[in-house]
């Protein structure tokens, strides 16, 4: 891995970072935006390829990845946690 | 740039040299395939359908089997009924001759009197048509004549990180020398269909983006169901991706940044150069089976968790942006993308690099799909049998 970058951003808008290698809590987060590494201390088990959050989330916020909206949090989430399915929902799979 | 194909009599170019077994019903199926084992050279495909089915069913199958037998990539077909099937041979014979001159034989079992009598006749025309077909010889061909699809299938977020947009690098750059990309999947454009729509070439194919979709959820919607349960799949969500939406936004990427500038049907060909959309479902199986319909010679498949998934007419190149599924899978893997996401290769190149392992696959390459004879086939329903 080069420069020991273990995560991935996408987009400046997003609010996830996607692990690349398996990350453990106490572990630093490293990413690179637009050249500069941006560190993050995380504080759950991110499996490898899933999502961590970059910025925190109250309840009820969207959530984005590929500066997109990917869905919204059912519950608060702290920087350098593990996002899934445990704490957040599509929207458009419950779009009637 | 040119690749190396077979000219067709009806003016197409394939890419492989199949001779075609072809069931019109699944009554047929069997029989089909004892002839096409028995001849080297050959190939068939399994038919569940062609009969008790509904209006709409029926059309559906049997514009996908005459779409089979029409792809570039078959050199002649032999067509086996039954006889009794709603599919009458006699109607496919004339829907494949609508679409195409190249060679067409038929055996009817009810006609030649039973199982050993239809192989005997089925073997010898089988046996012809795939001598013929070894006389003929590639040719330098421009890529516009080339049909490439995409589909994705055991995604997890390498998908959306780096092998769909490496997939789609190469589809711009097939668009931009000729080419056509056929981009389907319908029900993983959920979520992302506004990034679709605005690269629509025109309001009315704008329009027709949205309405494929409408029309599927509504499908869905009025038979009780809704596609939540199978989207996104446990294997999906095992390897990281939660939502429907983020999966579509991943898998959109392959579809790259041209205009789309056509909207077809199920198992419906293009009839424009560039970035085209079928509309399929999500299932790979069946949208692979609708591409080859439509006479993509060539379907580059990214997948996550990996799959041994191939087609008897066309070669399935998979590729794998996890390099814990490329070292994992590596006998049904054909093209590696990881290094995009250790940051050692950028989409850019590994897009160059992706066109030309297409075009060397164009030229005959065997991808692994083809060495192990794996020959999947679904074809879409409206609804059950009758």
């Amino acid at each position: 891995m080069q420069n020991n970058i273990n995560s991935l951003i996408i987009n400046q808008k997003d609010s996830v970072a996607v692990a690349i290698e398996e990350l453990k809590e106490g572990d630093i987060a490293r990413c690179k935006v637009n050249e500069e590494i941006k560190e993050n201390k995380i504080i759950q088990n991110v499996p490898i390829y899933h999502k961590f959050a970059i910025v925190n989330l109250k309840e009820g916020e969207l959530v984005y990845k590929y500066g997109q909206v990917i869905g919204k949090a059912i519950a608060d989430i702290k920087v350098g946690q593990h996002v899934h399915s445990h704490n957040i929902v599509s929207i458009r799979e419950s779009i009637e | 740039m040119n690749f190396l194909g077979y000219r067709r009599p009806d003016g197409k170019v394939g890419i492989r040299n199949h001779v075609l077994v072809l069931a019109t019903c699944a009554c047929s199926s069997e029989t089909a395939r004892v002839i096409s084992n028995q001849v080297q050279g050959s190939v068939h495909i399994i038919n569940q359908n062609g009969c008790a089915q509904v209006e709409g069913d029926l059309k559906i199958t049997m514009d996908i089997l005459s779409g089979l037998a029409a792809n570039p990539n078959v050199y002649g077909t032999v067509l086996v009924g039954l006889g009794c099937e709603n599919a009458q041979p006699s109607d496919m014979y004339s829907l494949i001759q609508s679409k195409t001159n190249k060679p067409l034989k038929m055996i009817v079992i009810q006609e030649e009197g039973g199982t050993t009598s239809t192989i005997k006749k089925g073997v010898e025309y089988a046996r012809q048509l795939v001598m013929e077909a070894s006389m003929l010889r590639r040719e330098d061909f421009p890529l516009s004549e080339l049909i490439v699809a995409t589909n994705c299938g055991g995604s997890d977020p390498t998908s959306g990180l780096a092998s769909n947009p490496v997939l789609g690098n190469a589809s711009d750059r097939l668009v931009d020398l000729g080419s056509t990309s056929i981009l389907c999947e319908t029900t993983e454009f959920i979520g992302a269909e506004h990034i679709l729509a605005e690269r629509a070439a025109t309001p009315e194919i704008k329009e027709q983006i949205y309405h494929i979709i409408k029309r599927y959820e509504d499908h869905l919607k009025n038979a009780g169901e809704n596609l939540r349960n199978g989207n996104p799949s446990p294997g999906n969500k095992a390897g990281g991706i939660t939502t429907l939406e983020e999966k579509s936004l991943g898998c959109i990427h392959k579809g790259g940044h041209r205009p789309i500038v056509e909207v077809t049907d199920y198992g419906v060909g293009p009839s424009k150069k560039g970035l085209v959309i079928m509309d399929t479902p999500g299932y790979d199986i069946a949208s692979v089976t609708g591409l080859v319909a439509g006479g993509a010679q060539i379907v580059v498949f990214t997948t996550g968790r990996g799959t041994p998934t191939g087609n008897a007419l066309a070669p399935v190149l998979k590729m794998t942006a996890n390099k814990i599924t490329f070292e994992n899978m590596k006998e049904n893997m054909d093209f590696n993308a990881s290094a995009v996401i250790a940051g050692t290769k950028s989409i850019e190149e590994m897009g160059e690099e992706l066109l030309k392992e297409i075009i060397a696959v164009a030229n005959g390459k065997v991808v692994t799909a083809e060495a192990f004879g794996f020959n999947d086939i679904a074809i879409s329903r409206v609804c059950n049998y009758v």
